[in-house]
């Protein structure tokens, strides 16, 4: 008789919203984030597949004025910003079933506090 | 005058030594095992959010009346990330920030004034970064990514 296959794959978590990369560009920063800084990446991929409207402290909080919206396939999409740390952010506009990464970020500003 | 230092021990085991400096000013009372509390007393506390909620709408004031063209900037500003913004932004940023400031004085909860002035400084990061994306960043068909 085989042995039957006992591999435990990883579970995942439970997701209500697709992610997105607004294009290629976008999808090769995120990469780049991914490569840097792993665990970060996870963490808030988890957190925008599931709840994308709930903030984290001041870490991801939606954006005002022109950052408030982002037109996408004729909507205009509500905003918001992931800080991974100092040096990196992750920008995305929430649909009905989706999450659009509309930028990743690796740098900082000399005004940048 | 230099603020008053405790401990929360001392505080709690001799009020009646640390009571007469809280009429004097705040008083810092330092904790083994978290943040620092101050202790005030009402009418302090009560005066400070006067001369706050005062100085906004003074501000506001004084905004709405001047015709005159903006003063040329002679400093930094306390806000570092402010100047990210745009003139336009700038102001709305401060407008809101003074709104949510004299509601906090009134009601006691800053947690609105905190949740604005994070958004706003996440606004100007944001701002930046678009500004340093190259020609192009934006075109492009959607690809699915998936969890690392």
């Amino acid at each position: 008789m085989a042995r039957r296959d006992l591999t435990v794959e990883r579970p995942q978590p439970k997701t209500r919203y697709r992610v997105l990369a607004h294009n290629s560009h976008v999808l090769k920063d995120w990469q780049e984030l991914v490569r840097q800084r792993r665990q970060a990446a996870v963490d808030l991929w988890d957190h925008i597949a599931a709840t994308p409207t709930t903030p984290v402290g001041a870490r991801y909080l939606p954006l005002k004025g022109d950052q408030a919206h982002f037109h996408y396939e004729g909507q205009d999409l509500r905003q918001w910003q992931y800080e991974v740390d100092n040096r990196a952010r992750v920008k995305v506009a929430v649909g009905a079933s989706f999450v659009l990464i509309t930028s990743v970020s690796l740098g900082h500003p000399k005004a940048n506090e | 005058m230099p603020v008053a230092e405790r401990t929360l021990t001392e505080f709690l085991q001799h009020s009646g030594r640390v009571l007469p400096e809280v009429e004097r000013g705040e008083v810092v009372l330092r904790r083994r095992d978290g943040d620092s509390l101050v202790l005030i007393s009402q009418s302090h506390w009560e005066a400070l959010a006067k001369s706050f909620t005062a100085v906004a709408e003074a501000a506001r004031d004084l905004e709405s009346r001047c015709q005159c063209p903006p003063a040329p900037r002679t400093g930094e500003f306390a806000l570092s990330w402010l100047s990210l913004l745009s003139e336009q932004e700038q102001r709305e940023c401060l407008r809101e920030l003074s709104q949510a400031l004299v509601a906090a004085l009134a009601d006691g909860k800053f947690e609105s004034l905190v949740n604005t002035l994070a958004q706003w400084r996440a606004t100007a990061l944001a701002t930046w970064d678009d500004a340093q994306k190259p020609t192009g960043y934006w075109e492009g068909a959607p690809l699915d990514v998936e969890r690392p």
